[in-house]
């Protein structure tokens, strides 16, 4: 059954299709993340790596 | 850079990171070879007896010896401590056979087949120079999965290899246990260098064992993503 | 014998004469380069995938190299029995099972969830972009994995202890064991496993979606009544497939993240099976043992086949 219109783009979808776009932003993020954490630590100084600072950024 | 270049020079980490190409590149070939040349025939409906040669291979996939029968089987043939023991006991890979074989059987025209065979070509020269040509990009596929199962493997060759043959997981698995200092890497180094470095080899070889695969991947996710679509599609 | 050709009756040639034009003596004739591509294939897989099922009856004999596989003497039962007589026998089985029934409790409906979200993306571009690093995990070797678990979980500045202010060495303790198996499993695999799902979903119709979208059905409506219902035949294939494995715990991992502190949990039958086989030697002990597993995994995927064929009309077999 071909739909003779096209539907609108409303509103409604522009929300879900916003939350849509963060949630699977931060999936990514979250499994992204321990495998940027071994390489920016394969780059730092190993004792700032295990005191907590090269969570983001290397040393 | 300098845990980077620390993994290099480590002998052991080098000679892992030269084992695991080696055995990654034959493993590779051989795995393309006898995917093709098991799934060609398989995929050529006029073929007699195609049916129970097909469940002579697809029991396999079900029922197995299991591991210690397996292992005798290595062993009595020789096999053990050398490399072809990371490759012929997983027989010729049927998941892969019957994704290849599906790919002939649906992606090939049938019409540029039997013009080819109408000039005179035999079957040989079909599978090579139709069939071959025409699947590059499964064979794309097949490539990349049978280097991220080799480049990855690290049982096989736990039960069947010596330790100067380990492919680099195996050796990494060593470094990462031990907890001293690398005496081989940091003989002159005062304790706090030597504890230094390990740690920064540590999170380098991890690295150096994941890239290659994580670079490659991408360039054939399309296909892959193709190949399991006609999966799901014909069930 | 390497090609097996079905014995050809009158009946059946005259009928396949009919078929293809020609006598089956004159096919395989014709086709012998094919039967000479099999050759290679045929002969690995008899010597290696045949002949250790062959090999498996030295579950039921005192295995000898020596005396070989046929040649070794018959004990029937002892090596079963030796089996459920072990002392860790029953921790062995519960470990086994609530690792299967919670890895899969836990792992399953993530990548269906994720299938649905990802197949709703209007962005193609980045659409691509999320699959590409949802696939990633499933290429790195467990070896590299476990690394990792040991890293973030270290007690001397993990990230986990330095989160939680605390220095717990969590690879002895038997309770996160469990935990750390599953949710490293999910990370690894999850994002691999919307593949199938995906693929699924894509043989939707997107008349379907413009219609709902019409009579005013919101994405989340859309999502339950129309994606919802065209995974469900492969849903449940999925589910049978994992529940016949319920019995064979992948070795690999719960080896590489075992520690003697945790055995507790971590005692499972496959890991078992290798120290008992490869590193004390006691082959025919422990090939009863992996005979054990398979027999249990035939009997599961059967009945859980039936159950689903009943209740669904979707079967593997």
């Amino acid at each position: 059954m071909k739909a003779k219109t096209k539907a609108s783009y409303g509103l409604s979808d522009k929300t879900s299709d916003i939350i849509l776009v963060v949630v699977t932003t931060i999936i990514m993020l979250i499994i992204a993340y321990p495998l940027y954490y071994v390489v920016v630590a394969s780059v730092s100084d190993p004792y700032d790596v295990y005191a907590g600072k090269t969570f983001l950024l290397p040393s | 850079m300098e845990g980077y270049k620390a993994v290099f020079a480590n002998s052991d980490l080098f000679n892992g990171f030269i084992n695991s190409v080696k055995y990654t590149v034959i493993g590779t070939l051989y795995s393309v070879i006898t995917v093709y040349i098991t799934a060609y025939p398989l995929s050529r409906k006029d073929l007699p007896g195609r049916k129970w040669i097909s469940i002579f291979f697809i029991i396999t996939m079900y029922f197995g010896g299991g591991l210690i029968p397996t292992y005798l089987v290595v062993r009595d043939t020789g096999l053990l401590n050398n490399m072809w023991a990371l490759f012929l006991p997983g027989g010729v890979g049927m998941g892969n056979v019957i994704i290849v074989r599906n790919f002939f059987e649906n992606n090939i025209p049938k019409e540029l087949m039997e013009a080819a065979e109408i000039d005179g070509a035999d079957n040989f020269t079909v599978f090579l120079k139709v069939v071959v040509p025409l699947s590059r990009s499964i064979m794309a596929v097949i490539v990349v999965f049978s280097m991220v199962a080799f480049w990855n493997d690290w049982f096989t060759a736990l039960i069947y290899l010596q330790k100067e043959q380990y492919p680099f997981p195996l050796v990494l698995r060593g470094i990462l246990i031990t907890t001293e200092a690398m005496s081989n890497m940091t003989g002159g180094l005062g304790y706090a260098e030597a504890n230094r470095l390990t740690e920064l080899v540590k999170f380098a070889s991890m690295i150096v064992a994941a890239a290659p695969m994580l670079i490659i991947y991408p360039f054939v996710q399309k296909y892959f993503e193709q190949g399991f679509m006609t999966g799901a599609v014909k069930g | 014998m390497s090609n097996p050709v079905p014995a050809a009756n009158a009946a059946a040639t005259a009928k396949k004469s009919q078929k293809h034009g020609k006598t089956l003596g004159k096919r395989i004739a014709e086709n012998w380069q094919l039967y000479l591509l099999l050759v290679i294939p045929v002969v690995i897989t008899l010597i290696y995938k045949y002949i250790p099922m062959y090999g498996v009856q030295i579950a039921f004999r005192d295995y000898k190299p020596a005396r070989g596989f046929f040649g070794s003497k018959w004990v029937g039962w002892e090596w079963f029995e030796r089996f459920f007589t072990a002392p860790n026998f029953k921790r062995m089985i519960v470990n086994t099972i609530k690792l299967s029934v919670f890895s899969l409790l836990w792992s399953f409906p993530v990548p269906i969830i994720l299938s649905l979200a990802i197949n709703q993306m209007r962005f193609k571009r980045y659409k691509r972009v999320v699959q590409t690093v949802m696939y990633a995990p499933h290429f790195i070797s467990i070896m590299v994995v476990c690394g990792m678990i040991r890293i973030f979980l270290s007690p001397y500045g993990g990230l986990i202890n330095l989160l939680i202010g605390q220095q717990i060495d969590f690879m002895t303790v038997p309770e996160a064991f469990r935990t750390i198996y599953i949710a490293s499993g999910i990370w690894q695999d999850a994002g691999w496993g919307t593949i199938i799902y995906l693929a699924t979903l894509s043989a939707v119709d997107p008349g379907l979606y413009e219609a709902a979208k019409i009579d005013g059905a919101s994405m989340f409506q859309r999502i339950l009544n129309i994606d919802v219902p065209e995974l469900i035949p492969m849903i449940i294939l999925q589910l049978i497939m994992a529940a016949s494995g319920i019995m064979s715990v992948g070795f690999e991992k719960v080896f590489l993240l075992q520690t003697q502190l945790n055995r507790v949990t971590s005692d499972v039958i496959a890991v078992y099976v290798y120290e008992q086989g490869i590193v004390d030697h006691a082959y025919s002990y422990s090939t009863a043992i992996g005979l054990f597993n398979t027999v249990i995994n035939i009997i599961l995927l059967i009945v859980v086949n039936q159950i689903a064929k009943k209740a669904a009309d979707v079967s593997f077999v």
